[in-house]
């Protein structure tokens, strides 16, 4: 008898964000690298108030996706030190749910560091990133990388290499939304007219979307006896 | 295990040339002749670009070669989709020989065109979108081959490469597309309808038989070349395959 | 015209080098694989 679809994504869900309220771990390495990130960034590239303009969602992306990679890392490999992958494959679950579930997981945390840093980076760089449009290129984009993450993760942690592979295939892959990102970011922090940058947030869903069914469907294979 | 296994005395005894199926032959010697007639037509038969010189015949090798690495990724997109479904080695060769092929040719597309900016845009790179991806493009088949590498397990090493070279088409795929989505690039538009650039610098205007020659190369290096290179790739993959059968034979007994 | 054909052959150059370089590269492997294949034959033979 199968656990129900929904129920079983739930309940990994539920897993992951009890083991992370109780060690703290993955929010905590997460953010600090984020604050530490922001502040080499700022001294690297000695932003004035017109680098800044341009240069700060360059600076917001990269540290999101970097972030995000240390967050993978993490939780991919404590699944699979603790033996969890295997037991996850003798519980009668759909593979897709378990996709599931450690993606919205890993979702959430990305998500998380990126809403941290926007009113950080507001106080730090005066400028003003809480703007609607924004925290929605925050949510598509986080998604996107999130998606491919859990995906590339789950495949890295098993290999020789592990946690220092994980960059290397998956930054390529995320580009294109890094890409578009990047790009609707900084259009609307220069205050251009909309119509000049919507195709990005447009190009971004529609990769989203792509990377979604893609890897939803490439997970069964991840996970194999 | 399989018939690639199997060691054939007959195979054993010829090697080199001789031991090639007879179409590989015949294929490997057509591909040398049209590659010299396409760099034949390149050179000689198009006729001198007024803006840019004679640098401007390298462009029959940068696209074509651009177009032979999209073939032979779009092999290692059908491999990898062929393994996962049937589990058949032979597929994961075919997608590994398309990836090692199409990296190779990815940078030689790479590098004449950066031969080609130097006396034309005055700088052998630049930040440029379709410069970047098609970066971006030979990095993503570098990662692949170094997947590969870092898995010791044979099968667990072909189901995650095969996963990998499926998403990695998308880099592909976004290089194709980027100088549509990027106007600001200066590289060329060379394929399909485009609105004229006016960003571009360098874009040429084509007489009949520049048209012709571009044809030509693009043809030979979309379908001879990458399926002659992948073939002698999967045959080394299949010699491979058997020399790691022979190591686990001996250690068993 | 501006004259640019020291870049052409360098491209020209650079073109067959790449090519050699994989084609090369296969070769040496392949000779690699049937010296190995040949020392496992006789290990194989060796041990019956």
């Amino acid at each position: 008898m199968n656990t129900p679809f929904i129920q079983a994504v739930l309940a990994i869900l539920r897993k992951d964000l009890r083991t992370e309220l109780r060690s703290r771990e993955l929010i905590s390495s997460m953010g600090l690298f984020s604050l530490l990130s922001i502040l080499i960034f700022s001294f690297a590239l000695e932003l004035d108030r017109v680098a800044r303009q341009e240069a700060i969602s360059g600076v917001l992306w990269v540290t999101v996706v970097f972030a995000s990679i240390l967050g993978l890392n993490r939780s991919l490999a404590m699944e699979r030190d603790q033996g969890n992958l295997d037991a996850m494959l003798l519980a009668p679950i759909n593979r897709a749910a378990i996709f599931l579930g450690k993606l919205i997981g890993n979702y959430l945390f990305a998500l998380a560091v990126g809403l941290l840093l926007l009113p950080v980076m507001t106080v730090l760089f005066n400028m003003p990133l809480f703007q609607p449009w924004l925290i929605l290129i925050l949510f598509l984009g986080t998604l996107g990388f999130s998606t491919v993450g859990t995906l590339l993760a789950t495949m890295t942690v098993q290999t020789r290499a592990r946690e220092s592979l994980l960059p290397i295939v998956m930054l390529p892959i995320a580009l294109p939304v890094l890409l578009a990102s990047v790009h609707a970011s900084t259009n609307i922090l220069t205050n251009a007219p909309i119509d000049d940058w919507i195709a990005w947030p447009q190009i971004l869903v529609v990769v989203d979307v792509i990377y979604l069914i893609l890897c939803f469907l490439l997970f069964e294979f991840v996970i194999e006896d | 295990m399989s018939v690639i296994a199997s060691s054939n005395p007959n195979q054993n005894a010829r090697s080199g040339i001789a031991a090639w199926p007879p179409l590989l032959r015949i294929l490997t010697l057509a591909t040398i002749i049209a590659v010299a007639f396409g760099l034949y037509l390149g050179l000689f038969y198009a006729g001198t670009d007024i803006d840019q010189g004679q640098v401007q015949r390298i462009f029959y090798v940068h696209l074509a070669a651009f177009t032979g690495a999209f073939i032979a990724f779009c092999g290692t997109v059908i491999g990898g989709v062929q393994y996962l479904r049937t589990r058949n080695v032979q597929w994961d060769s075919i997608a590994l020989a398309g990836a090692e092929v199409g990296l190779a040719l990815s940078v030689l597309n790479l590098v004449t065109g950066m031969i080609w900016a130097r006396p034309i845009w005055n700088t052998w790179w630049t930040w440029d979108p379709r410069l970047t991806s098609a970066a971006i493009m030979c990095l993503t088949y570098a990662a692949y081959l170094m997947l590969r590498t870092g898995i010791e397990n044979a099968e667990q090493r072909r189901r995650f490469a095969s996963i990998y070279g499926i998403l990695a088409i998308t880099t592909v795929i976004l290089t194709l597309v980027i100088t549509r989505i990027r106007p600001d690039t200066i590289h060329p538009v060379v394929i399909g309808p485009s609105v004229q650039n006016p960003n571009a610098e360098g874009a040429f205007e084509f007489s009949e038989r520049m048209g012709m020659t571009i044809g030509i190369n693009s043809t030979i290096w979309s379908t001879l070349v990458p399926v002659t290179l992948m073939w002698h790739r999967v045959r080394l993959q299949n010699l491979a395959e058997r020399v790691n059968a022979l190591k686990a034979e001996i250690l068993n007994k | 015209m501006p004259d640019t054909q020291a870049y052409l052959i360098l491209g020209l150059a650079v073109t067959f080098a790449i090519m050699a370089l994989l084609i090369g590269s296969m070769v040496i492997r392949h000779r690699n694989l049937l010296k190995d294949i040949e020392l496992l034959e006789q290990l194989k033979d060796d041990n019956n």
